[in-house]
């Protein structure tokens, strides 16, 4: 057999998000890996398709509103124990928007920190509690954005809950070590995904072929976002933690 | 839907003063019209008329009654 540094044989995944764009490709990806993949998002239809994508057995879904954060302890503890414990948690569901200062409201915001943030720090939290994850330990990524770093006009509700996923990511590696549990971020650039498309209807062609400027390497796929994720998800980087990997074709370098 | 009431949106949206809009403004000549304006506007329609549209949609209307046109289109097609 060769050597994989990121083989998942027998590692039981989370991946929220998983109904479309990067949280589909991620559960696709780990899956190739040997990994046992549990599958969130709210549309049924659209979870049943990744499923249909995943290879090998044992899989698993659920249509779930992470709308509702308080009961996403009761849901953890519900696949760890129907499913199985937990070696990582992949959370991919998440919300874009674009618009500026002046068109935003405050419910803009709260419904983006929600889901970007409030959910994520609740499948952390779980973390914490006693089976959730396995004994061994287990790995969390948080999808942050290359909006957590740097601007983009109309990007203010989005870019400051991907600012805040960076300090729950970095707050919560530190908290969560004692129990060999290691959070990190990937922060991608653009990779066309439903959400993104709908987020960037403002832009003309034009506009769009700019923006695809300012990506030395040009947009990604979302491929290049799942196989980042599933390096900080095994134990290729099981000395990393607390850390944040732009996947971004070097937006963020210039 | 009423004029008056759309053009107050779109000052409200351009930051131009009360009553400094008219149908017949073409968007380019408007103050404040850039890139940043027109997302002000597209959010704008989006929140009052329930109507998301696109960039290509928006910049197809010369003029302000153009747009005011097709919000109502659209209105109509939900209907
Ligand atoms: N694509 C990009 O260019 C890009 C760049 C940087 C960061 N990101 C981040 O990557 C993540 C995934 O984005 P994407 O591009 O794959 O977008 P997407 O195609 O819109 O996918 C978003 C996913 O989140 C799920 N979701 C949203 N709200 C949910 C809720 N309340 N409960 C449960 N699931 C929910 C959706 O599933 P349901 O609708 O079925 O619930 C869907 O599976 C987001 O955090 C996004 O900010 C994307």
């Amino acid at each position: 057999m060769t050597f994989n540094p990121m083989d998942m044989t027998g590692r039981a995944v989370l991946v929220t998000g998983a109904s479309s764009g990067l949280g589909r490709a991620a559960a696709i990806a780990l899956s190739r890996l040997g990994a046992r993949v549990f599958l969130l998002a709210r549309d049924e239809v659209r979870l049943c398709e990744t499923l249909a994508a995943l290879e090998g057995d044992g899989h698993g879904h659920l249509s779930f509103d992470l709308n509702s954060v308080d009961d996403i302890p009761k849901v953890m503890a519900d696949i760890a124990g129907r499913f199985s414990p937990l070696s990582g948690i992949a959370h991919f569901a998440g919300l874009m928007q674009t618009k500026p200062l002046q068109a935003s409201k405050p419910a803009d915001y709260e419904s983006l920190y929600r889901v970007n943030v409030i959910a994520g720090m609740q499948l952390l939290r779980s973390c914490a509690a006693r089976g959730i994850v396995t004994d061994a330990g287990a790995a969390v990524v948080l999808v942050g954005s290359v909006m957590s770093l740097v601007a983009s006009p109309g990007q203010g509700a989005y870019a400051a809950s991907k600012a805040a996923v960076l300090g729950l990511v970095r707050t919560s590696a530190l908290e969560l070590a004692r129990f060999r549990v290691r959070v990190n971020a990937v922060l991608p650039a653009h990779v066309s995904t439903q959400g993104a498309d709908t987020s960037n209807h403002h832009l003309t062609p034009e506009q769009m072929e700019q923006f695809e400027r300012k990506h030395p390497l040009g947009f990604g796929r979302p491929e290049d976002v799942a196989n980042a994720a599933a390096f900080l998800l095994s134990d290729a980087s099981r000395w990393i933690t607390g850390s944040a990997l732009t996947v971004d074709g070097g937006y963020t370098a210039q | 839907m009423d004029q008056a009431t759309f053009l107050g949106h779109m000052e409200e949206s351009l930051r131009a003063k009360p009553g400094s809009i008219q149908m017949a403004h073409r968007f380019h000549d408007l103050d404040g019209w850039d890139s940043i304006g027109a997302l002000s506007v597209i959010a704008v329609i989006d929140e009052r008329y329930g109507v998301t549209m696109d960039a290509g949609e928006l910049l197809s209307c010369r003029t302000v009654g153009e747009l005011a046109g097709l919000v109502e289109r659209n209105l109509r097609k939900a209907a």
